[in-house]
């Protein structure tokens, strides 16, 4: 195990140098765009990096300029960042949803001399020089040691980062390369990491927490950090499996849903009591790894290996920690600040204290001001707000900063954070409440999903007030939630008054912070508006609001009675966009067509109410995958194979030499006859090819049967061929195209007939246009091929029904192989599809 | 002879503030893959206009939109590379359509006529 010396690092340059050096050919970064991973090594990180740093140079970007960073996490994110500061300029991470107008603010603030941006980020054009981050040239050669970039030294500012924060306007942070370094040399000893820790990143790199914990430390251990395209829970489940992630950072927002979603899926089943008592038990027992086998149908969607996750960024209830603990993750919570670059405290695996954010880390000092606010000071503390020094005086008090919170310290020596100073409820008998632990109180209630605890300014004085955002099928009473939650408070805490929030979701911040300031105004101001909804269930009240913004009308107007078409005119791009935010927002599918002329407010709301099936999804099942199974099944192959073969198709095979050179995996195309293709064209393959291989099966003969003979068919074909589900439904194509992705990525060789069908003619047909993406996105070597005479064998069957058995006639079949091609991704998918179509007839 | 005849128009600041809005809906139930290739929104705009014009002609229901597939020739001449064909079996045959798109500052419309 070779690790960073970190003696002699003083810069993020030397940081990234040092790393893409040591562990060149480790893997790095997978990512996974479309419907393939990528993955890069440390090595071709250092060269990209580098060739991107060189493009910086022609663009006239110099030491000290600052420009600025737009994108979703990807490994090019990661590249423009160290490309900026190989430069030695100062980088300028901004979220990839920031509005038009904050962007033209930063850019003025920090007269920023160039843009990089992922071209998946829509922005208007903005007066200045734009880079797409994605369309940097694959570097030649070993250039990753290109040292003609400018000297930087370790008090030299590295990045200026945004933060939107809880309160009001944007401030710089300044940070400077040792604050950056002293903190991650100081980080990664607490939590002790190392490279074979496989990490996912989801939270916003833009953000310290994330790029402390997502992007430094795991550069500086050579670990590899699996970077997720969308937070879709599929997607992730993918990237969970396949990558085996035991490592990732999260806010308590995320943990939380989880177990609140966990706690819901049990209760629907029925076993929320045996959930409880498993817990109780998995307490009781040390070890973790028994822990994980009693959990095991969890753990196996996230794939067998989570190990630990860090959490931070606000604070984590402690009912939701210890749930995760017994689980058997490990759940080390930390605290910290941008300003502080970004760790000051963290749990540690051997000191851990529920409840807690930690010790503080090493370098670090701590200190309680009298009026309970903590202070902090250390290598890591930034300098200084960009050009705002009015506001940099106030954060510091004799050298210490001041982090806004309120905390102390136990006996052990662990520091408890209260919460915001700001946001401290001041009582006229000047007894103090922290909304934190009057939330805590409330989220633990059934029907709570979450809750803001404000001090509401009643004649000079402030009030307690709960803001509740309850669950959309949440059935008890408001006033009862509240009044059994101030049972359990002390006198002085117990809730005043409280309304429900009327959106879908609080404001927040990027790492999912309620935004409170915010919250406070809009309660202060419509407190008539509030109490207005509080009868209703939430999903409908939020159905409101969506038809009342999509229809540009009062949300008075809108009533039962009223008709879409007749009352408000609405034409088919409001209809549209009245379905997506239904499905976006309260994740419920209504089919468009269910919203005619005579539909009224009232029917839509019945349809939301009425739980709806989805579309149809097959998981990845990995099993007919595992290598003894393809060991097993190459064996078993040849001894039905070529006896059948041998009895009722004599074969003839063409063009095998064109096949000699060609690794896995392949795709190959072929034309579509009768069942008896896929054994025939097993028979030709040689062995090589035939060893992993499986072909796609349309889904909706096999898949979704669910008689014994089908199933069992099923089964049988899967351990056989293997075969795996292929949808010919159209727009649903995308996760047979995932399955599809992640087979090639296990090194499958592929054989699709891209026809959609059997031809009953015998004809070639034109092809399904998933032929073309598949041939794209893919980005393996396709192989055309041409089977012959297999209709003789099987005569084709009706459409769409299920096999039928017929007993083989004997018939000779010839098969041909086509010229290996690839295709190049600017030729477009439609153009792909009339390609490979023409390859297919070519043959 | 049977003329079914479609037509609208799409104003175009509006349709991207809310393509951009619903891209996923707009992805996964509205456009098809092959049609986004032109993933331009004044083509879009005018993509979505003939659907809806099809839509309008053909009196189709409103959860079709990918069963509609807009294509443009060679030439640039845009025409309609799948819809659904009428029932009947001697007027599936015969069945003709022409499409006609145009855009100008704001709007795009679009006209589609079908004939047997």
């Amino acid at each position: 195990m070779v690790y960073l010396d970190f003696a002699q690092i003083k810069t993020l340059p030397q940081l990234f140098h040092k790393a893409c050096f040591l562990y060149t050919s480790k893997r790095a970064y997978t990512y996974r765009p479309m419907f393939r991973r990528f993955s890069w090594t440390y090595g071709e990180m250092g060269k990209h990096a580098a060739a991107f740093a060189q493009i910086l140079k022609e663009e006239g970007i110099q030491k000290g300029d600052r420009v600025i960073l737009i994108g979703f996490n990807s490994p090019f994110w990661v590249a423009a960042f160290f490309a900026i500061q190989l430069r030695g300029a100062v980088a300028v991470p901004l979220s990839p949803e920031s509005n038009q107008e904050f962007i033209q603010k930063i850019i003025e603030q920090t007269k920023a001399k160039m843009m990089l941006k992922s071209s998946l980020v829509q922005t208007e054009r903005i007066g200045m020089q734009t880079l797409a981050i994605e369309n940097i040239p694959k570097p030649q050669g070993n250039t990753f040691l290109s040292l003609d970039n400018p000297e930087v030294d370790q008090d030299d500012i590295a990045e200026i980062v945004y933060t939107s924060g809880t309160t009001g306007d944007p401030k710089g942070v300044m940070l400077t390369h040792q604050n950056l370094l002293s903190n991650l040399k100081a980080s990664r000893e607490a939590i002790s990491i190392h490279s074979n820790m496989r990490l996912i990143s989801i939270l916003p790199l833009f953000h310290m927490f994330e790029q402390m914990g997502g992007m430094f430390v795991p550069l500086s251990a050579g670990a590899q950090v699996s970077y997720a395209a969308s937070l879709n829970p599929n997607h992730l489940k993918w990237i969970f499996q396949d990558d085996r992630i035991n490592r990732m950072l999260a806010v308590p927002e995320f943990l939380r849903l989880l177990f609140l979603r966990i706690k819901a899926r049990a209760k629907e089943q029925g076993k929320l009591k045996e959930l409880h008592l498993l817990l109780g038990i998995a307490r009781m027992i040390p070890f973790l790894s028994v822990r994980r086998i009693i959990f095991k149908h969890i753990h196996q969607s996230i794939g067998w290996e989570m190990h630990t996750i860090v959490c931070g960024g606000a604070p984590l209830e402690k009912e939701v920690g210890e749930f995760w603990e017994a689980l058997g993750i490990y759940i080390l919570q930390g605290y910290g600040l941008t300003e502080t670059a970004p760790a000051l405290t963290t749990n540690r695996y051997h000191e851990r204290e529920g409840g807690s954010v930690g010790k503080p880390i090493e370098g670090v000092s701590l200190k309680i001001a009298p009026d309970g606010e903590i202070l902090a000071k250390g290598p890591n503390v930034f300098g200084g707000y960009w050009d705002n020094k009015e506001k940099t005086n106030e954060v510091f008090t004799e050298g210490w900063l001041k982090t806004g919170d309120i905390g102390f310290f136990d006996h052990k020596g662990y520091l408890h954070v209260k919460g915001r100073k700001k946001f401290m409820i001041v009582l006229s008998s000047g007894e103090k409440v922290y909304g934190e632990d009057v939330e805590s109180e409330l989220n633990g209630e059934e029907g709570v999903l979450d809750s803001a605890v404000v001090g509401l300014k009643k004649a000079q004085t402030e009030e307690v007030h709960a803001v509740l955002l309850l669950k959309k099928d949440n059935r008890t009473d408001p006033k009862e939630i509240v009044a059994r939650v101030n049972k359990r408070l002390l006198p002085y805490q117990r809730i005043q008054g409280f309304s429900i929030w009327p959106h879908e979701d609080f404001p927040r911040t990027p790492t999912r912070k309620l935004k409170k300031h915010e919250i406070l105004a809009q309660i202060s101001w419509n407190q008539e508006e509030v109490s207005l909804v509080d009868g209703m269930p939430p999903h409908l009240t939020k159905l409101e609001s969506i038809i009342a913004q999509v229809l540009q009308i009062p949300l008075t107007e809108v009533a039962d009675s009223k008709k879409f078409l007749a009352d408000f005119q609405m034409d088919s791009l409001e209809r549209i966009e009245l379905v997506a935010r239904i499905e976006n927002e309260l994740g419920i599918s209504v089919d468009e067509s269910e919203i005619t002329q005579h539909t009224t407010i009232k029917d839509l709301k019945a349809l939301v109410s009425r739980k709806n099936h989805k579309t149809i999804r097959h998981p990845f099942n990995p099993i007919p995958y595992a290598p003894s199974v393809v060991l097993a099944r190459s064996l078993l192959q040849p001894l039905l194979l070529y006896p059948t073969l041998f009895l009722f198709a004599p074969m003839q095979a063409k063009g095998l030499e064109r096949l000699t050179n060609l690794t896995h995996p392949v795709l190959f195309f072929s034309n579509h006859l009768s069942t008896a293709d896929v054994p025939v064209i097993f028979g030709a393959l040689p062995w090589k090819l035939r060893s992993k291989f499986a072909v796609a099966a349309g889904s909706d003969v096999l898949y979704e049967g669910k008689s014994l003979q089908i199933r069992f068919s099923k089964t049988l074909l899967e351990f056989l061929v293997p075969i795996f589900p292929f949808t010919r439904r159209i727009g649903q194509a995308k996760s047979s195209l995932e399955y599809t992705g992640r087979l090639i990525d296990r090194g499958f060789s592929i054989l699709l007939f891209p026809e959609g069908q059997t031809s009953k003619t015998g004809e070639f047909q034109p092809l399904r246009q998933g032929a073309g993406i598949l041939a794209i996105e893919l980005e393996v070597p396709i192989v055309p091929l041409k089977v012959e005479g297999t209709q003789y064998i099987i005569p084709p069957g009706p459409e769409d029904a299920p096999p039928r058995f017929y007993w083989p006639k004997r018939h000779p079949v010839r098969v041909t192989f086509g010229e290996p091609f690839t295709i190049e991704r600017t030729m477009g998918y439609r153009a792909a599809t009339r390609f490979v179509e023409e390859k297919m007839r070519g043959v | 002879m049977t003329i079914k005849i479609g037509s609208d128009i799409v104003y175009i600041p509006r349709f991207e503030k809310i393509l951009r809005r619903n891209k996923e809906y707009f992805r996964e139930h509205v456009f098809l893959p092959e049609e986004l290739e032109y993933a331009k929104v004044r083509r879009l705009a005018g993509i979505f206009a003939s659907k809806e014009a099809a839509v309008k002609a053909l009196g189709l229901k409103a959860n079709q939109w990918q069963g509609i597939c807009v294509a443009y020739e060679e030439n640039g001449k845009p025409y309609l590379a799948k819809f659904p064909l009428p029932k009947d079996k001697k007027l599936r045959r015969k069945w003709k359509h022409e499409l006609s798109i145009s855009h100008d500052g704001e709007y795009a419309i679009a006209n589609v006529i079908f004939y047997a």
